[in-house]
């Protein structure tokens, strides 16, 4: 079947050069996963809590706003929104953030919990 | 080819890479495979087919067109930028591989080559755009996909180049 596609040796040396690089690529980012995260928990454009994140570490954090009540559960390297009583449930279903410029939001108690890498404090722009 | 047949051929490439710039908008890859700027490269044909039988001097123009074209059709400046640096460089990249067409490499093959140098494009522009090299995160990824979308877009390219030889263009 490759043969009728038509596939020459040179092309299986373009493949090993893309996953070379591929490889290469992301390496850094498997050795030295996201460095020091620090999780930023705000309400009402105000920071609410700002925690360097590290293994081990455990957290539960409760936000009470005027008729929504977010549960936000810090765990180790993670953060997710454990519960809310909020009835879309968005920040719940977004799940946990792991990398460096992921963010939950829940927007019935305008909370938002972003996770910022180290060294960099940018919007992320929309492509 | 004479000159005028040349700047025909070059309009009906622009415009046909202008659509499929667009109906790839319409596949929603990003619901399947969730990495931003991961695309069919539908419009990566065009390139390839116009290295074929223009220059490159024709191609990287039709790039551009297209690229400026696609991104006030679909209002996104920094997508201008992204796919830019990624049209120019993937050109650039199949341009060296295409006398070793057929010897060394299939169509497909220099189609993967050029989404993989796509890729690094847009991560370059990326790069420039956020002041982070941390978009490089998505590299592994993007580059992982390039290889079965490419040969998809590659054997495309085959296809049509097939068909237009039996054609009197």
């Amino acid at each position: 079947m490759l043969r009728k596609f038509g596939l020459r040796p040179g092309d299986w040396a373009i493949f090993a050069c893309v996953l070379a690089l591929a490889a290469a690529a992301g390496l850094p980012f498997l050795f030295a996963p996201a460095g020091a995260l620090t999780c930023e928990i705000m309400q009402d454009d105000t920071l609410v809590r700002r925690v360097v994140l590290a293994e081990g570490y455990h957290d539960t954090i409760t936000i009470k706003g005027e008729t929504v009540t977010n549960v936000i559960e810090i765990d180790g390297k993670t953060v997710h929104f454990a519960q809310s009583d909020c009835p879309d449930q968005v920040c719940v279903r977004t799940g946990t953030l792991t990398r460096a410029g992921q963010l939950a939001v829940c927007l019935p108690n305008r909370v938002v919990v972003r996770l910022i890498g180290a060294g960099q404090e940018f919007d992320a722009v929309a492509s | 080819m004479k000159l005028s047949k040349r700047i025909a051929l070059c309009g009906l490439l622009t415009a046909t890479a202008l659509v499929l710039s667009l109906v790839e908008k319409m596949f929603p890859l990003q619901a399947v495979v969730p990495i931003p700027g991961v695309k069919l490269g539908l419009a990566n044909v065009v390139t390839l087919f116009a290295l074929h039988e223009l220059g490159i001097r024709e191609t990287a123009a039709i790039v551009f067109v297209r690229v400026t074209l696609a991104s006030v059709f679909m209002g996104s400046v920094t997508g201008f930028l992204f796919s830019l640096f990624g049209g120019i460089l993937a050109l650039f990249v199949m341009r060296l591989l295409l006398p070793r067409e057929g010897s060394w490499f299939s169509t497909p093959g220099i189609s993967v080559a050029g989404a993989a140098a796509h890729n690094v494009g847009q991560i370059g522009a990326a790069i420039l755009v956020l002041g982070t090299t941390d978009v490089i995160g998505y590299l592994p990824l993007l580059l992982l996909a390039a290889v079965p979308l490419g040969l998809a877009t590659g054997a495309v390219c085959a296809a049509v180049l097939g068909h237009l030889k039996k054609l009197p263009i």
